[in-house]
């Protein structure tokens, strides 16, 4: 699953701590998530999504594995 | 019961509390006149480790510290390293069983060590089980 996290960051001039208290987690998961490491349960997609005033498909780009029908 | 995760930081310095206990009182380069002396040191360790955990809660703060005792990618860290070790140690517990069975002949000592193994597995395989219900 990839995000665009530190696109909307960046076009917001939001700094990474800044987003870690406004979703209430570590500065460190923010950049694991940025980074593609950590992928984020729904409940924090949901902070993050809301915290942009997006939904959680715009933030989070799902992947699907294998081939689609 | 109270489920307080260990920050990093409690965790690394629980982890040179039980070194240098364990050096102090149990190594065998160590003399018990040696170990005397160094008792004062001992509790000057001591005193240092509550003086960096007390430093770095003043320093970040509890609502720092709860965060990062609550945050999910730490938790999960946290639950796959504690999973990890348990299987290292079965491992070793195993290997360990094996050699004091098959080369040195240590019987008691190896039943000791079985029960441990057994009792440990037992006891994960039961808060499983009743975590599994919980949930």
């Amino acid at each position: 699953m990839t995000n665009r996290i530190a696109e909307l960051r960046k076009e917001r001039r939001i700094s990474q701590a800044e987003l870690a208290d406004g979703v209430d987690v570590t500065r460190q998961t923010i950049i694991s998530l940025e980074s593609g490491r950590y992928n984020a349960s729904l409940l924090l997609a949901h902070k993050i999504a809301k915290y942009f005033g997006m939904t959680i498909e715009e933030v989070f780009l799902f992947e699907e594995e294998g081939n689609t029908p | 019961m109270i489920y307080r995760k260990h920050t990093l930081l409690d965790q690394g310095l629980n982890c040179i509390t039980l070194l240098v206990l364990g050096i102090l009182n149990a190594a065998p380069f160590i003399s018990p006149s040696q170990r005397r002396a160094l008792d004062p040191f001992l509790i000057l360790a001591l005193l240092l480790v509550i003086l960096v955990s007390w430093y770095h809660e003043r320093k970040h703060g509890k609502e720092d510290i709860r965060r990062e005792q609550r945050d999910e990618r730490n938790q999960m860290i946290l639950e796959k390293s504690i999973w990890y070790c348990h299987q290292a140690e079965s491992g070793i517990l195993l290997g360990l069983y094996a050699v004091l069975v098959l080369f040195l002949k240590e019987y008691e000592t190896a039943n000791i060590l079985l029960w441990v193994l057994i009792g440990r597995n037992l006891l994960a395989f039961v808060i499983r089980w009743w975590l599994n219900r919980e949930y």
